[in-house]
């Protein structure tokens, strides 16, 4: 589902590579912790999935675009095919939860009658149903997080990138937004998740594959945060 | 593409930088109105000169000797002026009016200033060959000929006169125009600094389009679609301009000359024939400007 052959980038302001001579393979279903330190090349890796970069060397595979080398014009098919999630859950603040799920189904033109179905059906997988109506602001970060889940999933997407989904929530929280992960992932949706949190690795003993300066370190099936420090 | 959804986004953009969206509307507005001045005084001087052209004369004045004495003009030198005169090539006619004719048409021309007519005689009036020329615009040669002969006190071009005309029109009009480049440039800048200006208060949402895969297309039609209804409100308001313009600045002002025909009268109906011009160019422009702005300073 993803994978990346000797990818090397390097940008203009850092003489040291932010990854360096990186290959990788997560097959499709998989749940992928992504680790390491910050600067360790995690960002960098979740932006040449989603085409935000280009490699400076070598190759990136997402499902079958070759990410690397696909035109400009075909970049919206790629990332429809992606769901992203980030730490500060980026919501539209002036619009409800359900108008924030809908928002992305509109942007890409899909039929009205398609959104109002299925947006109360995510909003309801995601456990959100009867705050269909409430602004963001409303909510609690963990609730907020859900929408953004609910809107990065709403297309089912293959694959679904979280850049430190837990980072601003509480254990408890980010322990039910993990079990929502775990249930999206069971869908068959492909789950890469970048994260800090040593607890949440420690406790759902998925794969892990650790990053330092560009590199991959460490790549265990059944993996904990902490090994070797 | 729901338009719907398009429709909403343009609304919220334009209301977001409102004092921006005015200054665009306004900018655009004058730029187009002085274009759209330069472009009556064009209609108005080529009128002009098709109404006149085939109208002009050539007057070559007579002596007041020849005038006094020769009222059929049988006698020399008026005879051999005459048969000079059309015998030069390019002249389509020549009509004598001897003194009295003259001053007959004098009195019919100043009908409404009968204190003019008082003061003066016949025996000022000379006698006066009209010469018609097949191109008016070829009026030096009979200038140049006749300037000087025997029996002739001068020899008058009226061409002059309208040529003169048509100089400061074609004058102001060259400064009207060149106005409206300059404003046509202001509000250039505007359009491309209030669209990057919208794309920035936006960015989330454009962020978020982008990352759930909205096409280009989809992302930045909002943003196009603003500046095109800013450029078309800009083209009504110059229109509303011109006729006001039109209405309160020159038919006041050059009133008394349209209807002693001096100039060629411009009514709404020109104005109003001119709004599809304005239009188009208003839009074609704004969209450019956006599409090029979105291009390059705004990443989508």
């Amino acid at each position: 589902m993803i994978r990346l052959e000797h990818v090397s980038k390097v940008y203009k302001t850092s003489p040291r590579p932010a990854l360096d001579n990186v290959s990788v393979e997560m097959g499709k279903g998989e749940f992928v912790f992504l680790i390491g330190p910050s600067g360790s090349g995690k960002s960098t890796f979740l932006r040449l999935l989603l085409r935000e970069e280009v490699p400076s060397k070598g190759r990136v595979y997402v499902s079958n675009f070759d990410v690397a080398k696909m035109s400009r014009r075909r970049v919206p098919r790629l990332r429809q095919s992606i769901g992203c999630v980030f730490q500060d859950f980026r919501l539209l603040t002036n619009k409800t939860v359900a108008e924030n799920v809908a928002f992305a189904l509109e942007v890409i033109g899909k039929p009205r009658n398609t959104i109002v179905k299925v947006v109360p059906e995510v909003l309801q997988l995601v456990g959100l149903d009867g705050k269909a109506d409430r602004m963001p602001h409303e909510l609690s970060g963990g609730e907020q997080q859900r929408v953004a889940i609910a809107r990065a999933f709403v297309n089912r997407p293959l694959v679904l990138l979280a850049d430190e989904p837990t980072g601003n929530l509480d254990p408890d929280t980010s322990q039910d937004i993990m079990l929502l992960l775990e249930r999206i992932n069971r869908t068959g949706t492909t789950v890469l998740m970048a994260t800090h949190d040593h607890s949440i690795v420690d406790s759902m003993r998925r794969r892990v594959v650790e990053l330092d300066q560009g590199r991959i370190i460490r790549d265990d099936a059944r993996g904990v945060y902490g090994v070797g420090r | 593409m729901r338009t719907s959804f398009v429709f909403s986004e343009v609304v919220t953009g334009l209301r977001r930088n409102v004092t921006m969206t005015i200054a665009m509307i306004l900018t655009t507005a004058i730029s187009l109105f002085l274009f759209g001045v330069g472009l009556l005084i064009v209609l108005m001087v080529g009128r002009m000169q098709d109404d006149y052209l085939s109208q002009l004369e050539v007057s070559v004045l007579l002596t007041s000797e020849v005038s006094a004495n020769d009222k059929d003009c049988t006698q020399q030198p008026c005879a051999g002026l005459r048969s000079a005169l059309e015998t030069t090539s390019g002249v389509e006619s020549v009509v004598y009016e001897n003194r009295e004719k003259g001053y007959e048409r004098f009195k019919k021309i100043f009908e409404a200033q009968p204190e003019l007519v008082k003061l003066a005689r016949p025996e000022a009036i000379p006698s006066t060959f009209r010469v018609k020329l097949e191109d008016p615009e070829r009026a030096d040669v009979i200038v140049q000929a006749f300037t000087g002969k025997a029996g002739v006190k001068s020899v008058n071009d009226q061409g002059q006169v309208l040529s003169r005309l048509s100089d400061f029109l074609t004058g102001v009009r060259d400064g009207v125009l060149a106005l409206a480049v300059l404003q046509a440039f202001a509000a250039l800048l505007l359009i491309s600094n209030t669209i990057q200006l919208s794309a920035y208060t936006r960015r989330t949402e454009v962020n978020i389009m982008r990352l759930v895969g909205a096409t280009r297309w989809y992302t930045q039609l909002p943003f196009l679609i603003e500046a095109v209804v800013a450029g078309i409100i800009g083209a009504v308001g110059a229109v509303g301009l011109l006729a006001v313009f039109k209405l309160f600045l020159l038919d006041r002002v050059l009133g008394d000359l349209f209807r002693a025909n001096i100039f060629s009268p411009l009514n709404l109906l020109d104005v109003l024939l001119l709004s599809p011009v304005l239009l188009g160019v208003s839009v074609l422009i704004s969209a450019l400007t956006g599409y090029v702005t979105l291009r390059l300073y705004v990443r989508l």
